[in-house]
């Protein structure tokens, strides 16, 4: 591979201490355990008919590629979790990929009404057959066992080489209500970027197992229009709706944290932060007065806490 | 012909786009999403216009993706450290693979826009300017930044302490840390 090299690193540090791992990062060989795919095959049209609307979109994109995405907008994973399997020996064409894909599709949709999202990626390397089987679930554990059953037992029947992921379920939760909340929030994002000058932010909320879903949203601009029909939205799907007049909307707190906080910041350290719409509540170890004169003409800065009180935060 | 050369674009550019996304994302899932989306948006573009430097269009599409993804990440709990299934068994380790763990382990831990301008910088060698227009920040941000992230990876890379030595045997290879 050819590396281009920078055109200049008159401000740069000396990096010379990074020269084997960038050696390593520029060696193809060692990122991901399983070779490139070579094909990516052809999702079947028949798929996406079962599939929630909200994956219209990227199914849209992915039957091109036959890749199947469904972004976790709301939910962990705990990431992939290879799964010993046999491998296939023979050699393998698009045309045998397709039927399994097909295949798969065929045995995993009925559980879509159980897992949130799922999708099926099976890739060839011209020798055996990878297949990738990943869900994300708002619901128990009896609910999913199923599903990875039968992912496990597809990936056994036809010699596939699998990985099984799945997410992190929300506790007690069922899917209808995650759908519910997704499909909600997609509608109250679209009414509010109808509408930039609202300075809009929003949060999902669904992990809280005695309340239920609900939408948190964030505006700097009341527009009472769009405000109604967002409480319609809620109030129909069943999702409860909180509209805050805001300072800040989420994106400017997370663009000023990003910009301007530091890891030494000469006497103190910020260990922790909180954004709320009147500002961001910052942690800071070590010199609480000087931290506080430091954000004192900072209007974004809406409180300084000693670490020691610090308690849910989103780590830096 | 055109799936052809795809695929060789893909076969090219993956491993690359790869080490891109999990090196400036905190999660390995995640940044393999990243990957396989802009393989679909590439494929989408692929048919219509071929870019003239594929891969160079590829990644400012995973930079923003990323970026957008961060902007969302409230929804999201935060997932610190490496997942589980990331750490290898300590007894695949070869040099090339423990050097890998390492270096993501310590850009996972450096502030989100540290760790995207070193990566982009040091990593994919991209100029101050290149990295302050794909961030949408300052050239004196890109500084900052950059100067920041690799003081803390010189920390955190720097080999271990010495342990006190064993009269048969000593490492002097740094240590792979987990942060849990």
């Amino acid at each position: 591979m050819t590396i281009r090299q920078p055109s200049t690193r008159r401000d740069d540090p000396d990096t010379s201490f990074l020269a084997p791992y960038q050696a390593t990062y520029r060696s193809n060989a060692v990122w991901g355990p399983e070779p490139a795919p070579r094909r990516f095959t052809s999702r079947p049209a028949t798929t996406g008919r079962s599939l929630s609307p909200w994956l219209a979109i990227p199914v849209a994109a992915a039957a091109v590629v036959g890749i199947a995405v469904a972004a976790p907008l709301a939910f962990d994973r705990t990431g992939d979790s290879p799964s010993g399997a046999a491998t296939a020996g023979a050699s393998v064409d698009a045309s045998t990929e397709q039927a399994l894909l097909s295949e798969a599709y065929a045995a995993l949709d009925p559980f879509n009404r159980v897992p949130a999202d799922f999708d099926v990626l099976i890739t060839s390397d011209g020798e055996a057959l990878n297949f990738s089987f990943r869900y994300w679930m708002p619901t128990d554990e009896a609910d999913y066992a199923p599903v990875h059953e039968a992912a496990l037992a597809f990936a056994a029947e036809h010699g596939l080489q699998g990985a099984i992921s799945e997410m992190i379920p929300a506790d007690g939760w069922g899917s209808d209500a995650a759908s519910a909340l997704r499909q909600t929030r997609s509608t109250i994002d679209t009414l509010y970027a109808s509408s930039p000058e609202a300075g809009y932010s929003a949060s999902s909320q669904f992990d809280l197992v005695d309340d239920g879903p609900w939408i948190l949203v964030w505006r700097t601009t009341p527009i009472a229009d769009i405000d109604e029909a967002a409480e319609s939205a809620a109030a129909a799907a069943g999702i409860k709706l909180q509209i805050l007049d805001a300072q800040w909307t989420q994106t400017q707190l997370e663009g000023y944290l990003e910009e301007n906080v530091g890891e030494d910041l000469g006497g103190f350290t910020i260990t922790g932060n909180k954004m709320t719409p009147s500002g961001v509540i910052l942690w800071v170890d070590g010199d609480l007065a000087t931290a506080q004169s430091t954000f004192a003409e900072t209007p974004i800065v809406l409180a300084i806490r000693p670490a020691s009180e610090q308690g849910s935060n989103v780590p830096l | 012909m055109t799936e052809a050369s795809f695929e060789e674009f893909i076969a090219a550019s993956q491993p690359r786009l790869t080490a891109l996304a999990r090196s400036i994302s905190r999660e390995t899932a995640a940044a393999d999403d990243l990957v396989q989306g802009v393989m679909e948006q590439m494929w989408i573009v692929w048919q219509k216009d071929r870019p003239v430097n594929p891969h160079s269009y590829a990644r400012t599409a995973l930079v923003r993706r990323h970026i957008s993804s961060q902007r969302r990440a409230h929804r999201r709990r935060e997932v610190l450290g490496m997942d589980p299934t990331d750490v290898p068994a300590p007894s695949s380790f070869d040099a090339a693979t423990s050097d890998r763990w390492m270096l993501v382990d310590a850009l996972r831990r450096l502030p989100p826009r540290q760790r995207e301008v070193v990566v982009l910088r040091y990593f994919e060698d991209l100029t101050i300017e290149e990295v302050a227009d794909l961030l949408g920040i300052s050239q004196g941000a890109v500084k900052r930044h950059a100067h920041r992230g690799v003081a803390r990876l010189r920390t955190i890379l720097a080999p271990a302490p010495a342990p006190t030595p064993a009269p048969e045997s000593r490492s002097a290879s740094p240590q792979f840390r987990f942060s849990p």
